[in-house]
């Protein structure tokens, strides 16, 4: 407190100077305080002290101002200066004022202006004078009239009042004259009224029973509830009673009638209508008949007639198609109009009536809080518990099982019309249907009418699209077929007529047409459903939130809501085409597979890497949830997809599976882009374009796109969601399984070819000859010679498949001419065995990757082959024993691939280690005595010898290229693969 | 060591291309009803025998395996749970023959009609020791693939795809049948956990390296062609392995797994 004393000490001094240097300092203050409790206290509460001393100082002049404008005292002293009219009025002062301010033009203008107003000023007031003397003259004038009429008055007034005394007194006399009559009349009257009345006691029965006769129980009713009161008042009277009881006894009757009438329908079976039916409820509601029952009565009758109705209007559609199946009409214009119709049809007879007898039901039974029951939100829970269950079972059992098979028979009809021509039928009757549900929805809320309904929307177009789907698998799958077929005559005929390349270009330009056209049709179906579906939904949304504060039962406002979380942005997760498109092509990827009989594919139920995260594809999964509405299609109307017997796939040419690992790879940069393309610009809200511009490249790069996200968090019916991803992976790994398998099939075709070579010679005589040139007897090769023709056929086949120009490559084009590489290949059978042939293999290289993926290039593919083969020839010769002929025999085979396969591969190191492991092996395998008498030298000059003349032989044939057919004929090989 | 007894082979020298007495495989008869009882596959037919004493084999009954039409024997292995039935591993297939009948009861019928196994052949075959039916595969598709004898016409029950050549040889532990070796020429050995086809499936979640079927180990201390694998009798988690190079590698399963399944 000290402080504040101080500093008002200072401000006191310095006035207001001190404003800002205190503000400052209070400032300085507050920081060297800091923490001390006490004085942080004082200088906060100093900081107010500077703008209390600006008030005081600086707003003198305003407050002054305001004070004096609310008191009136404003500008006191300047109005009197001013104005001679005031009372108060100084003359001198303003004379002074005058001279003081104004020079003498002014001056001299005042007074001018002043002269003549004080003589304007004398005239008026002489005029005012003379005006009221007349007026005071006239005045006295009146006045003294006046004064005459006054004393005449008095006597007629005094006359009046005599006459009035008179009539008075006679009135008074008539009055007690007429008394006594008068009453007599009203008794008389209400006699009559009390006879008539009683008169219609009396024709009560008569009347009930005339009534009855007519028909015309609403007016028999009428009548007795308004008599009854009166009967039972009068009880007493045995006339009244025997009247009562006849006319209880009649409209007991009548009651007996009308609750026969509400139970029991009319005798052409239907019930009565349900305005009929409300009317009868009603008088029987009049009649006393306790609520509950009629409710429960009512309902019943409205089940009945309604299933009925359904019933009798789902037949009649029925005849009508079968007549018209019958007629032959199958078009799908027919059928799209018949569904239309039928949906029209039912929706004026069925739905119109549903509506009208809700109303009724509820006016006849308004609900408990009839505060603010207007018809619309009626929703006491308890008390439309039952018209709900009603609706509930009307709609969702018979109404929407009705639609539902409706829509089912009806598929059948799009599924067989050309492609193209149906997508105008779902739109049509789906968005009539839709406005149907909402209708309904309208009349018994919280049924979840309109729930089901757009689930059935979303079945029926689920259906469209699985069809479609499964219409595009057929053709692509009846397509590969076909490929395969014309490959394999191709390939088997003598003169090959087929072109892959052109092949697989039309395959894919055909595949990108038909899936664009499917997706534009599928486009037209989800466009147009889509809309109605959103306003459903918004419907149900604002019910959501009308009823949530309501119901406490929680099922219907949690029907709505879960709904608008279900079908959220966007629209419908599965109804995203992506999902159906990236389902299409991984199924192709997997069909693919199928055809080409590759045993690598993947099921759910293998393991096929440790650890390896399987996001195989299994369309069939991904359509299960669909399955429950189609499987009601039968079995004949979704076509199967015939995929070839594993009889046939596993005699698959391995060709074929090359041209599909081709395919495969092209679908990459054909297909893929442009059905994601098709995509963004049919369903730009499902693709974004960011997703279609990455997807372009065809780059699985592992970002996880809005779109797979999205998928994961709804997974309703666990789909088995792909990410484009997941499709180029899917892609890919279909191409390098083809490519792998067919590598491995070629490769043990070529490897048996070794084994004929082995049989041949077993039946030759070992030992025997020396013949000059020979190598330990052997003077030609045998199955070497048919490999290198085999593989002169093959790299030409794998050529065309890939579209590389062949001509130039290969023994026959001599593409790289002869290796002239062979100071190597003494190495490793210098015919000592043991320890020589232990050192060799330690600085042979192993190569061991059999399994590896390969690149789709004509190299790859070749040394695969060979390192497929010669692996295999390597196993073979481990499990056998071999004569010294036979091992000389090899020998001299081997040399003579040895010589050929750089022509083939680029990095024939890794070939040429295998042939040379293949011969350590079949050294190891033969009898210790049988590695004598070898000659490196002379098979080396065997082997190049046989090269050259084989390769000139080859160069000739080419020419007549139909020769080389004819030896590369795969019979050879087939015929002795049943051996192995 | 002396031989006890010699098998008599009577066969056709040049039927085959060894001679066809090269005998592929030997197999005692697992059990008491069979006890005394030696098969022996050679390279023409499969032959039981009775071995009488310590020092006479008489051939009890034979049959041809069609080696020229079927393809050439590879293995075959001795039903546990069935003393009258082996199944041979002959060319692309597997053939179950009923000794009693003394006739083959057919080959499997595994996929369809062309009736193989394993695509250009299978390699081994060996039986399941505790769950009856069940036999397991390997061929040089380089799968392993497993079977139920009652349910062949519809492929097999599981593949498993680990190794880069082909699958040499397949064997069961045969205290714990959720282990499996597999062996082939792309010098590798792998120990596999299959549990959930196995008789007592261990409880494990559906992915991962928890996973119920999973490679557990894959030796690459090979630099040949591995051609034997075995487990040890009397340690069930011990294993050898043997190389064409001569190479033998003893090693054991991990003790997660092995506690996995004795816990």
């Amino acid at each position: 407190m000290a402080a504040v004393r101080l500093y008002d000490r200072m401000v006191s001094n310095s006035g207001l100077d001190l404003e800002e240097e205190n503000f400052d300092e209070n400032e300085r203050f507050h920081q060297e305080t800091w923490g001390d409790g006490d004085l942080v206290v004082n200088s906060t509460r100093r900081s107010t002290r500077p703008q209390l001393q600006e008030k005081e100082n600086g707003g003198d002049g305003n407050t002054m101002n305001m004070l004096a404008s609310y008191y009136g005292l404003v500008g006191e002293e300047e109005a009197t200066r001013d104005e001679i009219d005031q009372a108060d009025f100084q003359m001198q002062a303003h004379v002074r004022q005058l001279l003081k301010h104004d020079d003498l033009e002014a001056l001299l203008r005042r007074d001018d202006e002043l002269v003549q107003e004080v003589k304007r000023l004398d005239s008026d007031m002489q005029m005012l004078v003379y005006e009221n003397y007349s007026k005071f003259v006239s005045a006295t004038d009146t006045i003294r009239v006046m004064k005459n009429n006054v004393n005449d008055m008095k006597a007629e007034m005094d006359s009046l009042a005599k006459n009035m005394e008179g009539i008075a007194s006679r009135m008074q006399v008539v009055n007690t004259f007429l008394g006594g009559k008068r009453a007599k009349v009203d008794k008389l009257v209400s006699v009559r009224r009390l006879l008539k009345r009683l008169d219609f006691l009396f024709d009560l029965p008569i009347n009930l029973n005339r009534c009855v006769q007519r028909q015309d129980f609403s007016m028999a009713v009428t009548c007795y509830v308004k008599t009854i009161n009166i009967l039972e008042e009068h009880s007493h009277v045995p006339s009244f009673k025997s009247i009562q009881r006849e006319s209880d006894q009649i409209m007991a009757s009548v009651r007996d009638e009308l609750q026969r009438r509400v139970r029991q329908p009319t005798e052409d079976g239907f019930p009565t209508s349900p305005a009929e039916l409300a009317l009868y409820v009603r008088l029987l509601l009049e009649l006393g008949v306790p609520k509950e029952g009629l409710k429960t009565q009512m309902l019943s009758a409205y089940n009945a007639r309604f299933g009925k109705m359904l019933a009798a209007l789902q037949k009649k559609d029925e005849e009508r198609r079968a007549k018209k199946t019958s007629n032959g009409e199958e078009g799908g214009g027919a059928g799209a109009e018949a569904v239309a119709e039928t949906i029209k049809r039912w929706e004026t007879e069925f739905v119109q009536d549903l509506e009208e007898a809700v109303t009724l039901f509820r006016e006849l039974f308004p609900s408990a809080n009839d505060v603010d029951d207007t018809s619309v939100t009626n929703k006491s829970p308890e008390d439309d518990a039952e018209l709900t269950e009603l609706m509930r079972t009307l709609v969702s059992r018979h109404y929407l099982v009705s639609v539902r098979r409706l829509f089912q028979a009806n598929l059948a009809l799009i599924a067989r019309i050309p492609r193209g021509d149906g997508h105008e039928f779902p739109v049509l009757a789906l968005s009539l249907f839709l406005r149907v549900v909402r209708r309904l929805h309208r009349a018994g809320r919280g049924a979840g009418v309109l729930e089901e309904g757009v689930r059935l929307v979303l079945d029926v177009v689920r259906a469209l699209v699985f069809l479609e789907v499964r219409g595009l698998q057929g053709l692509a799958l009846r397509r590969l077929l076909a490929l395969q077929a014309r490959q394999a005559a191709s390939l088997s005929s003598a003169a090959p007529s087929f072109a892959p390349r052109h092949e697989l270009e039309t395959f894919q330009t055909s595949a990108t047409r038909e899936l664009a056209r499917a997706l534009e049709a599928l486009q037209g179906v989800v466009q147009g459903v889509e809309e109605g579906i959103q306003e459903a939904l918004l419907e149900a949304g604002e019910d959501a939130s009308h009823a949530s504060p309501l119901s406490g039962s929680g099922m219907k406002a949690s029907g709505p809501a879960r709904e608008g979380v279900l079908y959220s942005e966007p629209l419908i997760p599965e109804l995203s085409m992506g999902q159906y498109v990236f389902q299409f092509l991984a199924w192709l990827s997997d069909a693919v597979e199928r055809v080409a009989g590759v045993p690598f594919r993947l099921t759910e139920n293998d393991l096929v890497e440790v650890g390896e995260v399987r996001r195989s594809v299994f369309p069939e999964r991904f359509f299960a949830h669909v399955s429950s509405f189609t499987s009601l299609l039968g079995s004949g109307q979704v076509e199967e997809l015939g995929y070839p017997s594993s009889a046939v796939t596993s005699t698959a040419l391995p060709q074929f599976a090359l041209l599909l690992a081709v395919l495969c790879r092209d679908l990459q940069s054909t297909l893929w882009p442009q059905a994601m393309a098709t995509l963004a610009l049919v369903f730009p809200a499902t693709m974004s374009t960011s997703e279609g511009g990455n997807l372009c490249e065809g780059e699985g790069n592992g970002r996880n796109s809005g779109y797979v996200g999205g998928g994961t968090s709804s997974t309703s019916g666990g789909l088995n969601r792909l990410s484009p991803e997941d499709v180029v992976a899917c892609l890919k790994g279909s191409s390098s399984r083809l490519l792998q398998h067919c590598t491995e099939t070629l490769g043990h075709d070529l490897a048996l070819l070794s084994q004929t070579g082995g049989l041949d010679l077993a039946s030759v005589a070992v030992g025997g000859l020396e013949v000059a040139g020979s190598v330990g007897g052997v003077t030609q090769a045998t199955w070497g010679k048919t490999f290198i023709v085999r593989m002169e056929a093959l790299v030409k086949e794998v050529g065309a498949t890939l579209g590389v120009s062949v001509a130039g490559i290969g023994l026959s084009g001599g593409r790289r001419g002869e290796r002239a590489d062979l100071s190597r290949t003494p190495g490793p059978f210098s015919g000592i065995k043991g320890l020589h042939l232990d050192i060799e293999r330690i600085f042979t290289a192993k190569v061991q990757d059999f399994g590896s993926p390969l690149g789709l290039t004509l190299d790859q593919i070749l040394l695969g082959t060979l390192k497929a083969a010669f692996k295999a020839v390597i196993e073979w010769t481990r499990q056998d024993t071999m004569s010294q002929r036979t091992y000389c025999q090899l020998m001299v085979d081997v040399h003579l691939v040895r010589q050929a396969v750089g022509t083939y591969v680029k990095d024939a190191r890794v070939v040429e280690t295998l042939l040379d492991e293949v011969l350590i092996s079949a050294g190891e395998r033969t009898a210790a005595d049988g590695l004598q008498g070898l000659d490196p030298l002379a098979l080396s000059a065997l082997a190049s010898a046989e090269y050259s003349r084989l390769r000139t032989s080859m160069l000739s044939s080419s020419a007549s290229s139909s020769a080389e057919a004819s030896v590369s004929s795969p019979s050879s090989a087939t015929a002795f693969s049943v051996r192995r | 060591m002396e031989p006890l007894i010699t098998l008599p082979v009577d066969n056709d020298p040049s039927k085959s291309r060894d001679g066809g007495g090269r005998v592929r495989c030997v197999l005692w008869g697992p059990e008491q009803e069979t006890n005394g009882k030696v098969l022996a596959v050679d390279g023409e037919k499969a032959r039981l025998y009775a071995l009488q004493g310590s020092s006479d084999a008489q051939e009890m009954s034979n049959f041809d395996l069609g080696v020229e039409e079927k393809g050439e024997v590879q293995a075959a292995a001795w039903d546990p749970h069935d003393p009258w039935k082996v199944a041979i591993a002959q060319g692309r297939g597997i053939r179950h023959l009923d000794m009693r009948m003394e006739q083959a009861t057919g080959m499997t019928e595994t996929e369809q009609s062309s009736g193989f196994c394993h695509r250009f052949g299978v390699k081994d075959v060996d039986f399941n020791h505790a769950k009856p039916y069940c036999f397991v595969t390997g061929g040089e598709d380089r799968l392993i693939k497993f079977w139920d004898t009652r349910r062949t016409g519809q492929g097999p029950v599981k593949r498993l795809a680990g190794h880069a050549h082909w699958v040499w040889t397949v064997k069961y532990n045969p205290c714990h049948d959720q282990l499996l070796l597999s062996a082939g020429t792309d010098n590798l050995v792998n120990l596999w956990r299959i549990s959930s086809i196995s008789s007592a499936p261990l409880w494990e979640p559906e992915e991962g390296p928890e996973a119920p079927d999973v490679r557990v180990l894959a030796i690459q201390d090979h630099e040949e062609s591995v051609y034997a694998v075995d487990w040890s009798a009397c340690d069930p988690f011990l294993f050898a392995s043997l190389s064409y190079d001569g190479r033998v590698v003893v090693n054991a399963v991990p003790p997660s797994e092995k506690y996995k399944i004795l816990l």
